[in-house]
C-alpha cells in the first residue's frame, strides 16, 4: 500500500545570518561565520565570548490579542518564523485543525531570568508578575495559538538539542499516518545567559571558535533563533497550488540510557536513531548523498557522532557538515534550522561548508566538506540531533520529484 | 490495533502506590491539609508524604535527583511491577514519554540564585545539568534502559494526557513495543508564589466566604505534587506474554480555544477515535481544580454528556499537580473502569446549567461501567480528554 507523502512548503528562519530564505540562503552557501561577540548581557565572566545572536532583531506587526511588552523574546522569534513560513508556503493562515509542533530547551528563560533578578534582589513580593507571562517552555505555543487564532492541537517537545527535529518528526508521522493534513512544526531559543553560565560550569563553550570534527576544537558556540516548517500532505498541497520545496521521507529517534549529559561514546543510540530514520525513509545508506551534522564542537559529540556515521555507512564517504560553526548552537531551535538548511541544500544543489576546519581529527574519521559556494546535485539527506539526556533524533529528506 | 494500560504506579498526597491510591479514592480520603510551607501565600497545599526514595533506588547517580524526578522514577517502578514486567531486556525497544508543567524548578531557581549573587563562578554544573527540563525523562532512560524514543513534553495539565497519546501513537505505528508514560510534578515555594500573584490559588477561608469545592477555602487551586507512571502494551502483546491489561485507551482529543469550546472539541475528536457517542460515557474523571475554570468545563460537560453522567473530581482528593495530576486521573480511571466502582463522586452534579458542588457526596458505589471519559483543562488555553474501555 503506498504511503502518504509528506512535503515542505514553505519555512521561516531566523539565525545569526538573519531573518529569511535570502541572507540564510547566501551565508550557508559561502560559509559566513556570523558568530560575534556575546552582546545581549554582559559575558566577560565566561571563558567563551561568542555567540550566534539574531541581530537587529525588532519584531514590529502590531499584536491584536497580546501585548508584545509582556513576551519573551523567544515567542517574538517564533511568531516572526510563523508568519515567514506562511508566506513562503503562499498561505494566509494554516489550514483548520492545523497540527502545531515545536521544539524548545528554554521556553521564555530571558523572561524568566528577569523574574529571579528582580525577586533575588528586590524581594519576590516585588518581583513584576508580568515576566511570568511567557516563561513556561509551553507559554510560546499557546501564545502563537492566541494571537493568531489557531484551533488545533498544540505539542511542545523539550527534548534538549534534539526538541525541533523531534518535534518535526511527530508532525511528519502525524501527517503520513493522515491524523493530520498539514502541520505547522519547528524551534526556537534565546541567547541567554542561564544557557552560557550552565554550558560555561560544565566546560562546554569554546574559547576561541566552533570547530566541528577538528583536531583542535574545543567546544561549542552557542546561538539564537527560530525556524518554522509548514508541512503538508502531498496531493493537498499540490491541489492548493502549493510548490513543494522537499520531502520529508523518515524519521528516528532513540535514547541512549548512558549518562545524563555524555553521549555515549560507542554510538548505540545515535546509530539506532539513523538507522531507523532511513529504515523509516525506506532508503539505503547508499542513497544518502550528504549529512547535515548535529557537530557541536565538543569533544565527546563529535567523536560520537563520528563514529555512529561510520558505523552505518561504512567506508562510504558521504560529504558531512554542521553549519554551527557559522550560526551557533541554537539548542532547541537547532533541529529546525539544520532541516532548512538541509531543504536549501536539496532544493538549491549545494553543501553547506563545515566552516573553521583546519586539521583533522584522526578518529574524527569522516568526510567533512569545506568546499565553499560550491554545487552539488542532491537527491538525499540525513539531519541528526543529539542532545542531554542521550536524545538522538535524525530526519532524511528527499528533493521534491518535481523539481 | 488495541492500546491498553498494563501498570499503573502513583506517588501521590493519599498514597504512594496503587493499592493505597485507590482505596484514599474509594473512601474519600483527602491529601489536601493545612500546611505552613507556602504561608502566608497559602496554608493549603497536598504533598507527598513517607516516600523514601533509598528504599527504591540504590544507584548513586539518583540520590542527587530532583523531587520531580524521584516521584517519576518510583511511580515508574511501580508501574513495572503492576504490569509484572522485568526491568531490562524488556525495554529495549520501548519509549517515553514524560510530561511536564514546571520540571526541577527547586535546581533551576538555586541555579538562578547563585548566578545572579556570584556571578559566572556561582553556576553549579550539578544544578544547570538537573534543571534541564528533560532531565526527568533523563533519569527513566537511564533507570530503566529505555532505549527507543524519550520524549518530553511540555504543557498545563493536559500535558499528562498528551504524553499518552503521544505513547499510544508510538505504539499504533510500531515504533515501539511498550510506552512507559509519565507525568511529575513537585511543589515549590516560587510557582506557588507566582500563581498566586494571578489570583488563582485556594486560600483558608470561613465558611461565609468558602465557595465549596474544598471546604472552607476560596476559589483557586490547592498546589500538589506527586507523579503517575503508565505502561502502555498493544491488546496482542499483552495477550501473547501474560501481561496485565487494565483497559483499553480507545481514544484522545486535544483542542485550544475559549475553555467551554475547546472541552467540547477535545471531547468529539476522542468520541470520533474511539467510536463513540457521548450518551456511552459511563462516567467522567473531570479536571475541575475549585478554580475559575470549572464553571466552563461544568457546562462544556453538561452540553456534551448525558444528564446525570456521574463525575468525578479527585483533585478534591489530591490538589492540583498539572500533569501529574491528570494522569492520575487516567490511572483512577482504569481501576474504577477493572473494579467496576465510581469513587467517591459529586451526586448528580453534572446538569446542563452549572457546575454545582451541592449536594452531598457519593461514596463509592458500584456499577455496569464501559466507558470513561477523563478530561483535563489548562490555564494556557488547551485541554484534552482520553477515553478508556473496559476490556
Amino acid at each position: 500500500m503506498s504511503r502518504r507523502r509528506v512535503v515542505i512548503t514553505g519555512f521561516g528562519i531566523l539565525s545569526a545570518h538573519g531573518r529569511g530564505g535570502i541572507p540564510n540562503l547566501e551565508g550557508f552557501k559561502k560559509g559566513i561565520d556570523s558568530t560575534g561577540e556575546i552582546s545581549a548581557f554582559d559575558a566577560s565572566g565566561y571563558r567563551g565570548r561568542m555567540a550566534g545572536e539574531v541581530k537587529d532583531f525588532c519584531y514590529s506587526r502590531p499584536l491584536t490579542k497580546l501585548r508584545a511588552n509582556r513576551l519573551d523574546r523567544s515567542s517574538l522569534l517564533l511568531f516572526a518564523a510563523f508568519e515567514d513560513a506562511l508566506s513562503s508556503a503562499g498561505l494566509e493562515r494554516p489550514a483548520e485543525d492545523c497540527l502545531l509542533s515545536l521544539g524548545t530547551t528554554l521556553g521564555g528563560m530571558i523572561s524568566g531570568m528577569r523574574y529571579h533578578n528582580e525577586g533575588i534582589n528586590k524581594g519576590f513580593g516585588r518581583a513584576k508578575p508580568a515576566h511570568l507571562v511567557d516563561y513556561m517552555a509551553h507559554n510560546q505555543a499557546a501564545n502563537l495559538m492566541t494571537e493568531f487564532a489557531l484551533t488545533g492541537e498544540a505539542f511542545t517537545f523539550s527534548d534538549a538539542c534534539a526538541s525541533s527535529s523531534n518535534s518535526i518528526g511527530f508532525a511528519f508521522h502525524k501527517l503520513r499516518s493522515g491524523d493530520v493534513e498539514m502541520a505547522v512544526a519547528g524551534g526556537y531559543d534565546t541567547m541567554c545567559e542561564f544557557t552560557v553560565a550552565g554550558f560555561n560550569s560544565l566546560g562546554a563553550i569554546s574559547t576561541t571558535k566552533c570547530r566541528p570534527f577538528d583536531k583542535t576544537r574545543n567546544g561549542l558556540v552557542l546561538g539564537e533563533g527560530a525556524a518554522v516548517l509548514i508541512l503538508e500532505e502531498m496531493n493537498a498541497a499540490l491541489k492548493r497550488g502549493a510548490k513543494p520545496l522537499c520531502e520529508i521521507i523518515g524519521y528516528g529517534a532513540s535514547s541512549d540510557a548512558f549518562h545524563s549529559t555524555r553521549p555515549d561514546p560507542e554510538a548505540k543510540g545515535a546509530i539506532s536513531a539513523i538507522r531507523a530514520a532511513l529504515d523509516d525513509a525506506q532508503t539505503t545508506p547508499d542513497e544518502i548523498d550528504y549529512i547535515n551534522a548535529h557537530g557541536t564542537a565538543t569533544l565527546y559529540n563529535d567523536l560520537m557522532e563520528a563514529r555512529a556515521i561510520r558505523e552505518v555507512f561504512e567506508d562510504r564517504r558521504v560529504p558531512v557538515s554542521s553549519i554551527k560553526p557559522m550560526v551557533g548552537h541554537m539548542l532547541g531551535a537547532s533541529g529546525a534550522v539544520e532541516a532548512v538548511a538541509t531543504v536549501m541544500a536539496l532544493k538549491e544543489g549545494f553543501i553547506p561548508p563545515n566552516i573553521n576546519y583546519v586539521e583533522p581529527d584522526p578518529e574524527c574519521e569522516i568526510h567533512i566538506s569545506t568546499e565553499l559556494d560550491n554545487k552539488a546535485f542532491l537527491t538525499k539527506a540525513l539531519s541528526n540531533s543529539f542532545g542531554f539526556g542521550g536524545v538522538n533524533a535524525a530526519l532524511v529528506m528527499r528533493r521534491h520529484s518535481a523539481l | 490495533m488495541k492500546i491498553v494500560l498494563a501498570g499503573i504506579g502513583v506517588i501521590s498526597p493519599i498514597g504512594n502506590n496503587r493499592g493505597d491510591f485507590w482505596s484514599a479514592l474509594s473512601n474519600g480520603a483527602s491529601g489536601v491539609k493545612s500546611c505552613n510551607r507556602f504561608a502566608p501565600v497559602t496554608e493549603m497545599c497536598a504533598e507527598v508524604k513517607n516516600l523514601n526514595f533509598n528504599k527504591f533506588f540504590d544507584a548513586r547517580r539518583f540520590r542527587r535527583v530532583s523531587s520531580v524526578s524521584k516521584y517519576a522514577l518510583v511511580a515508574t517502578g511501580e508501574a513495572m511491577a503492576d504490569a509484572g514486567m522485568d526491568v531490562g531486556e524488556s525495554f529495549i525497544n520501548a519509549g517515553a514519554v514524560v510530561g511536564i508543567t514546571h520540571g526541577a524548578l527547586d535546581y533551576s531557581c538555586e541555579f538562578h540564585e547563585g548566578l545572579i549573587q556570584d556571578g559566572p563562578l556561582g553556576a553549579s554544573p550539578a544544578l544547570f545539568s538537573d534543571s534541564v527540563l528533560n532531565t526527568v525523562t533523563g533519569s527513566l532512560s537511564l533507570a530503566f534502559g529505555i532505549k527507543g524514543p524519550a520524549h518530553t513534553l511540555m504543557g498545563g495539565s493536559p500535558v499528562g494526557l498528551k504524553a499518552l497519546a503521544l505513547g499510544a501513537d508510538m505504539l499504533k505505528a510500531g515504533r515501539v513495543d511498550c510506552s512507559v508514560v509519565c507525568s511529575s510534578e513537585m511543589l515549590n515555594q516560587r510557582s506557588v508564589e507566582a500563581y498566586d500573584k494571578f489570583g488563582l490559588v485556594a486560600k483558608r477561608a470561613n465558611g461565609s466566604q468558602g465557595q465549596g469545592f474544598y471546604p472552607d477555602a476560596t476559589i483557586g487551586f490547592v498546589p500538589a505534587e506527586g507523579a503517575s507512571s503508565v505502561i502502555m502494551r498493544p491488546l496482542s502483546y499483552a495477550q501473547q506474554h501474560g501481561d496485565k491489561a487494565l483497559a483499553e485507551v480507545a481514544g484522545y482529543g486535544f483542542a485550544v480555544g475559549p475553555v467551554e469550546q475547546r472541552i467540547k472539541r477535545s471531547i468529539t475528536g476522542a468520541l470520533d477515535m474511539a467510536a463513540l457517542k457521548a450518551g456511552e460515557i459511563d462516567c467522567v474523571f473531570s479536571g475541575a481544580n475549585g478554580g475559575v475554570n470549572d464553571s466552563a468545563e461544568g457546562e462544556a460537560l453538561g452540553g456534551i454528556l448525558s444528564e446525570g453522567t456521574p463525575a468525578v473530581c479527585i483533585k478534591k482528593n489530591i490538589g492540583e499537580s498539572f500533569g501529574a495530576a491528570s494522569l492520575m486521573s487516567v490511572a483512577a480511571g482504569a481501576i474504577s473502569l477493572k473494579e467496576q466502582v465510581i469513587p467517591f463522586f459529586m451526586d448528580g452534579v453534572v446538569d446542563s446549567k452549572v457546575w454545582a458542588w451541592a449536594g452531598k457526596p457519593s461514596l463509592s458505589t458500584i456499577v455496569d461501567m464501559k466507558n470513561i471519559l477523563v478530561v483535563s483543562n489548562g490555564l494556557a488555553g488547551d485541554a484534552g480528554c482520553i477515553i478508556l474501555k473496559r476490556l
